[in-house]
């Protein structure tokens, strides 16, 4: 029980037949309402849900982005994250320096950076390949990103106790062999809720794409929205972008609390 | 002296670091330092007043009102901050009457840096809320069992322990909030507040110093940061219980 519990401690009344009506006339109320607000918006809604094939296009590609962007973060983050418990101490602080750099960093930063930084195309295999802008801004998330898988990976390390390393020493298994077959898949457990979160943020963070032009669903949105000029379209529009977000999302942060919790509860 | 001495000598070494010499940039850049921090220090405060208020409407003993904040705090925080900014000031600013300033312009009611403002405060301020109620969570029950027996009870209680360790145990989180807030604070970008980012931008398309300035922004932003866990570390010693140990 929390403290705050404590100040408003109530008994719940049992659900007698006139509180079942109460609730009964509410639900109805609130039925109606929705109703009638969606036949006042009606053609509004019908234009959300004409472009809704196109704007899904949109969203995949935010998707796709966050897919990517992770990849990149888990890959460069576990490595950086690795190299942060180092016995090495050159490597162990220039990896500790680049996590911090990395994390205090804000994204868009990032994204601006590797955007201007990677060229616009580059010759390899007697050919010019062409990098994509939302690739580009993918790679931005996915190394703003990688700082903070850097820090999962790094507290997940630390959480298996020193007992585990030495028991891995006595089976004669070297550092580099220890870390890969004892350590982290014992602190695997205790990092996958903080990535499905940061999984979560950096999803939500592919719209930050829209400020480079890339055509996600924001992007979509504003260009389909130039084309209407109608001022009362703006506040559906936009609450469009949230429900897409929100039900993309919440899922997912809720069932990475719900592992968090599960498992904090064993370990 | 700069013009004498530093130009030739960081323009020898290819390094065209425009705001040192040119004041019209100085400006620009000095401008968008201070908005940065006035947007991270109002946001921060709204966040602050959100998340006691939340907090405190949590424990309401009605279920709707502590249903409506629980929705407030999952919406906000499973949507993204660029989404919520153009939502608040596209969608809604453009519902906003218009009114006239001191020239005799017509502007919005609720111009940019304010709506920036708004909505760094409610994102921020929806994850306040989770931060503040947990370190009310962590106040240990030995401790307030412990007051209870001595005669400590409903406010009194609340007033004379579970709040000040409270506050102490949201010390962390509350520099957290405060480092993301500051971080943010880029995002006002996509709504034209000539913050930091913006600032540099502008800088960077007018002199081609793209990588000049991008170095200046995260090196900004680096000190800033920097500046945030230095006073919180300092307020942490400060407050500081000897023995006292959140869980």
């Amino acid at each position: 029980m929390s403290p705050l519990t404590l100040l408003s401690q109530r008994i719940r009344p049992p659900l007698n037949a006139s509180r079942f009506i109460a609730l009964g006339v509410l639900w109805l109320a609130a039925g109606v309402g929705v109703g009638a607000v969606a036949w006042v918006y009606r053609d509004i809604i019908a234009l959300l849900l004409n472009w809704t094939p196109a704007l899904a296009r949109g969203f995949a590609l935010n998707i796709l982005m966050g897919v990517v962007a992770m990849l990149a973060a888990t890959v460069f983050g576990t490595l950086l994250g690795c190299l942060q418990v180092s016995l090495h101490r050159g490597l162990r602080q220039m990896a500790v320096l680049l996590t911090q750099l990395l994390r205090n960093a804000p994204w868009l930063v990032v994204v601006f950076l590797v955007m201007n930084l990677l060229p616009f195309e580059f010759q390899a295999l007697d050919r010019w390949w062409q990098i994509p802008d939302w690739l580009k801004a993918a790679l931005g998330l996915g190394l703003a990103g990688s700082g903070y898988v850097s820090e999962i990976v790094r507290g997940g390390i630390r959480s298996i106790p020193v007992a585990q390393w030495e028991a891995a020493a006595s089976l004669a298994l070297p550092r580099r062999k220890s870390l890969r077959l004892v350590i982290l898949p014992q602190a695997l457990r205790s990092m996958v809720p903080p990535w499905m979160s940061l999984y979560c943020a950096v999803t939500m963070a592919t719209s930050l794409a829209n400020l480079m032009g890339v055509e996600e669903l924001m992007t979509s949105l504003q260009l389909r929205l130039t084309g209407q000029t109608r001022p009362d379209l703006l506040l559906p529009a936009y609450l469009y972008v949230f429900v897409a977000f929100f039900i993309y999302i919440y899922p997912i942060s809720r069932y990475s609390r719900y592992l968090e919790r599960k498992w904090s509860l064993y370990s | 002296m700069i013009e004498r001495y530093v130009r030739p000598w960081l323009e020898g070494q290819g390094f065209h670091l425009s705001i040192l010499w040119d004041p019209t940039d100085a400006q620009r850049f000095l401008l968008g330092l201070g908005f940065t921090l006035g947007l991270a220090i109002a946001s921060v405060l709204l966040s602050l007043v959100i998340g006691v208020l939340g907090v405190a409407l949590k424990s309401s003993p009605w279920r709707p009102v502590r249903q409506a904040v629980t929705a407030y705090v999952e919406l906000f925080r499973n949507t993204p901050l660029l989404a919520q900014l153009y939502f608040f000031y596209f969608g809604l600013g453009s519902l906003l009457p218009m009114v006239e300033d001191a020239d005799g312009h017509a502007v919005r009611m609720i111009g940019n840096f304010q709506w920036a403002v708004i909505v760094l405060g409610l994102h921020s301020g929806a994850f306040q809320i989770e931060a503040l109620r947990g370190s009310i969570d962590a106040v240990p029950r030995s401790t307030i069992e412990a007051a209870q027996a001595l005669g400590l009870h409903g406010r009194k209680l609340f007033r004379h322990l579970i709040l000040p360790l409270a506050l102490r145990n949201s010390l962390p989180a509350l520099g957290n909030s405060l480092a993301q807030a500051v971080k943010s604070t880029s995002v006002a970008y996509a709504i034209a507040v000539p913050e930091l980012l913006y600032a540099c931008n502008r800088i960077w398309t007018d002199n081609f110093n793209v990588a000049e300035m991008m170095q200046v922004l995260l090196l900004m932003y680096f000190i800033l940061l920097g500046g945030c866990a230095l006073l919180m570390s300092r307020i942490e010693a400060r407050f500081r219980l000897p023995g006292y140990h959140s869980r």
